[in-house]
């Protein structure tokens, strides 16, 4: 279970706040009204603040962990392109 | 976003929170992205049309999503060098680029919620409307 409670205690509240309400406007301008407001799309939502929430109280940043980070879109595009990409040559009976 | 986590920081610390703050809500930002990205091409898969006619959409979808993937490069590469060199034009310029992915993911997200309303039956037809609205430019600076 998330605990917001204990997150909040031990971070800058000011801080926190304003990450909490950058999140939640990701989620209410690009989000919900990209995948509809349904219940799969609010708990992709959810899972995205408490990932975010925890990626910030790891401490410093490094530029290692940065491109690790940029890595991860990378790899994930890629391999959702050739998922489509198999998808697509079945389709065209190309399997 | 990240221009008002930057803006709002102060203090000795404050460089440091800043990067942490531009990197947490950048990568919330992949993360949606990610998601949103096999949605969408996934939905092209199992929607309407040949094999033919799907492989070109998303062709076209991809070469459309290169713009926002470069601009996320760019964005997680001045993060990068504001992590190593933390002075205050380097993290203003991580935000900045930062700011401009997370713009052009949008304008890039939002067309497809809204895609395609059918026109009133009663409506005159438009003459000469454009197809989509433009998308938001940010300027780089």
């Amino acid at each position: 279970m998330f605990d917001a409670q204990k997150l909040l205690a031990e971070n800058d509240p000011k801080d926190l706040a304003k990450l909490v309400l950058g999140v939640l406007s990701w989620i209410g301008n690009i989000a919900l009204p990209a995948t509809g407001s349904s219940a799969m799309a609010v708990i992709t939502a959810i899972k995205v603040v408490i990932s975010s929430l925890l990626d910030y109280q790891k401490g410093t940043v490094t530029a290692e962990q940065v491109e690790r980070d940029m890595a991860k879109l990378l790899d994930a595009l890629k391999s959702t392109d050739e998922k489509i990409d198999a998808q697509l040559r079945k389709l065209a009976g190309k399997v | 976003m990240a221009l008002a986590l930057v803006a709002a920081a102060c203090g000795p610390t404050a460089k440091q929170r800043a990067i942490n703050a531009a990197l947490t809500a950048t990568n919330a930002a992949r993360d949606g992205f990610i998601s949103w990205d096999d949605q969408h091409q996934q939905s092209i898969v199992d929607g309407p049309g040949t094999a033919d006619e799907k492989t070109a959409k998303i062709a076209d979808y991809r070469a459309k999503r290169e713009k926002v993937v470069q601009a996320f490069v760019v964005a997680y590469s001045a993060l990068a060098a504001a992590a190593a060199d933390q002075t205050v034009m380097k993290i203003a310029e991580a935000a900045k680029a930062c700011q401009t992915a997370y713009e052009l993911l949008k304008a890039m997200m939002e067309p497809a919620a809204t895609a395609a309303p059918p026109p009133p039956a009663s409506a005159p037809p438009p003459a000469s409307a454009p197809a989509s609205a433009p998308a938001a430019t940010p300027n780089g600076g």
